[in-house]
């Protein structure tokens, strides 16, 4: 038993003790007028009237002490614990056990009440708990307002932390969902204070009502996420679209026109028509790779790249993209090497001949015209090794991850183009989870290596 | 006189194309909606038709979709080049092929015209002569310059089915479930290996002119304009 309850227990005797003396002196004056049974009625109320105030103890020591004083100052003979009379044998005894008797029932009662008003705040706390967590429209308010409630209900300090470790407070609760366990609830206990068992359930009864609240504020929260990152995947894809239309319509308007253009002037045309119908189809070409250009720059910036990987031939891959170009290069001038039993290899077919026609552009653009494009494929150390070598002028030292950058523009270049078609490249091969790099050739010219890596599914048995 | 309906919210675009198709020989119609476009089909009865995939009032693919359920008239589809998905959804829907904006006039009349060829059977029109290739579907023969080409089951109909459909693309997916069977559709490295052999086979060394890849959808087999 500790200490605090032995010390309310004597403070309740000593209370009990003092009720009966003063009873028992008011009663020494009563008795010339009463006599002395109905004394035993005084010291019985009194007794029903400590029960409902004191504890057991106390109770039972009233009931005892008033008896003996009864018998001692007021049962004839006076002043000796001797009865005489039979009737007053049984009227004493009868006394004791009343009095005993109904300073339990007393006593049971008061505490019985007792218990259902704990039991009723109990409730009625957690109710307030609940509507608390409901209206609350965020975590943080939740959570402060249950820890205000733990406080006020169990007179502790209570801290919530939504963390693995658990705090160094003397009671930890953890806060477990379905889904495991979102924190911990830590309680600190004044002094070395012991919680009852009924308060131990309540509060783990709190625990898992936070725990639910923490699980829904966390869902809710991924779910808002979730929408707002469609939402704006969303737009952002509208506006690319409808940007790539209202740019590449009138593209495709002009190169029809020229295309008719070009037929309505086979016979007999002024002289200088067909040159400057020349100029406008390769000025529209021009035009059209910019867009183009840019429109994928900022698919790659806006992380909304279609990425398809699909089983490809890398000779089709090859042969596709200096077929692309045949406007812009001579096909004769490609040197296509493929490694003999090159396995298909997972790419995005569509995604990899851009890129390979970007090189091969900014190949040609950088070398003495007719000069021969070396354009290779290999498998080297699980990876899928592309090179595009070119016989020009090379780079200036540094600048190898340099042309890699959006909008730089070689020293030696000519005049043409933005400087997006290695970022581009960087960007498309980034998609495969490739790297590309440029190195000077120990000759003259520029290696411009694709490395992609085969993962193990990317194999195919053929 | 061929008649053609243009399903396409651009006017420039819709002039442009008469102006091109007119002289042609096609008689034109046009449409600005989808809509509009269904009704035109309806009466007009037009020979071909081509659909724009981005109309102002409803999805291409849904008036593609409206259109198949009771209208087989060939359709080729104008989509920007990013669309590779959208394609194979049109092509899917029932659509005949597709051209990329922009395109050039030689390109848009020759699937202009590819798609209005019936795909022949076995019967009707038995040989296909391109450039030095020569199939006798009748036969089951097939001749580089003169010279026996000896094809595996499976690479003869691969290419039975490229050769029926000549000038127009034809899916990954049709290509796998009429070689292959409908159990195979996903399974598109058997498809490149096949297309492989096949160019080694019909054009040794330089070759990939008769068999062109349409990246992300399929192949077509590029019959002499």
């Amino acid at each position: 038993m500790d200490v605090s309850l032995a010390k309310q227990i004597l403070r309740h005797c000593g209370w009990g003790v003092l009720a009966v003396a003063a009873v028992t002196g008011l009663a020494l004056m009563l008795r010339t007028v009463t006599g002395y049974w109905a004394i035993s009625l005084v010291y019985l109320l009194t007794v029903v009237f400590l029960a409902l105030k004191l504890n057991r103890w106390a109770v039972l020591l009233a009931a005892a002490l008033s008896a003996v004083l009864w018998d001692f100052l007021f049962i004839p003979p006076q002043f000796t614990f001797h009865i005489e009379a039979t009737e007053d044998v049984m009227m004493f005894s009868m006394y004791f056990v009343v009095a005993l008797v109904m300073g339990h029932m007393t006593n049971q009662l008061r505490r019985r009440e007792e218990s259902e008003r704990r039991r009723e705040q109990r409730t009625a706390a957690l109710n307030r708990l609940l509507q608390g967590l409901a209206v609350s429209d965020s975590l943080a308010d939740g959570l402060a307002r249950a820890v205000e409630e733990v406080n006020a209900l169990f007179q502790v300090q209570t801290r919530i932390l939504l963390e693995e470790t658990a705090p160094a407070t003397s009671l930890c609760l953890p806060l477990r969902t379905t889904n495991g366990r979102v924190g911990w609830m830590g309680v600190e206990l004044k002094g070395n204070r012991v919680l009852a068992p009924s308060e131990c359930e309540l509060l783990e009864t709190f625990a898992s009502q936070i725990a639910a609240f923490v699980e829904r504020q966390q869902l809710l929260a991924v779910a808002r996420q979730t929408q707002l990152a469609q939402e704006s995947e969303r737009l952002h894809r509208t506006l690319l679209d409808s940007v790539s239309h209202e740019l590449k319509t009138p593209l495709a308007v002009i190169r029809t026109a020229t295309d008719g253009l070009a037929t309505q002037l086979a016979d007999g045309a002024p002289p200088l028509a067909g040159t400057f119908l020349n100029e406008i189809t390769a000025a529209n070409r021009r035009l059209e790779r910019i867009v183009s250009n840019l429109l994928d720059m900022t698919r790659i910036e806006s992380g909304q790249l279609p990425f398809r990987p699909e089983w490809c031939d890398v000779r089709d891959l090859l042969e596709s993209a200096v077929e692309q170009l045949q406007n812009e290069i001579s096909p004769e001038r490609v040197n296509i090497t493929v490694a003999e039993g090159l396995p298909l290899v997972q790419l995005d077919f569509g995604l990899m001949e851009q890129a390979l026609c970007n090189l091969l552009l900014n190949a040609a653009q950088h070398s003495p015209a007719r000069s021969l494009i070396r354009l290779s494929a290999e498998i080297r150390e699980g990876q899928l090794v592309l090179r595009v070598t070119d016989a020009g002028t090379g780079l200036t030292p540094g600048e190898e991850t340099k042309v890699f950058d959006k909008f730089y523009r070689g020293k030696g270049a000519r005049s043409g183009g933005v400087g997006l078609g290695l970022s581009i490249v960087k960007g498309f091969v980034n998609a495969h989870r490739g790297v590309v790099s440029a190195t000077n050739n120990p000759g003259e010219g520029v290696t411009f290596t694709i490395s992609i890596p085969l993962a193990h599914e990317n194999r195919a048995d053929c | 006189m061929k008649t053609v309906l243009i399903v396409d919210d651009e006017p420039p675009i819709r002039r442009l194309l008469r102006l091109t198709l007119e002289p042609q020989g096609y008689q034109v119609f046009e449409a600005e909606t989808g809509q509009l476009g269904l009704q035109e089909v309806a009466v007009r009865r037009p020979d071909v038709i081509i659909l724009d995939l981005g109309l102002p009032d409803m999805d291409g693919q849904t008036v593609l979709k409206r259109l198949r359920e009771w209208n087989q008239t060939p359709v080729l589809v104008l989509s920007v080049r990013e669309g590779e998905a959208d394609k194979v959804a049109a092509l899917d829907n029932g659509a005949d092929d597709y051209l990329t904006k922009p395109f050039s006039t030689a390109e848009l009349l020759a699937r202009l015209r590819a798609i209005q060829r019936r795909a022949p059977e076995t019967n009707e029109e038995p040989v296909v002569v391109v450039g030095d290739l020569t199939v006798d579907l009748a036969a089951r023969v097939v001749t580089v310059k003169g010279q026996d080409v000896h094809l595996t089951a499976t690479e003869y109909a691969l290419l039975r089915e490229l050769v029926r459909h000549a000038g127009k693309v034809v899916t990954h997916k049709h290509l796998l479930r009429v070689v292959w069977g409908p159990h195979a559709e996903e399974q598109s490295q058997y498809l490149r290996v096949y297309v492989t052999h096949l160019r080694q086979k019909l054009e040794p060394g330089a070759g990939r002119k008769l068999i062109r890849t349409e990246p992300g959808i399929g192949y077509r087999f590029c019959a002499a304009d």
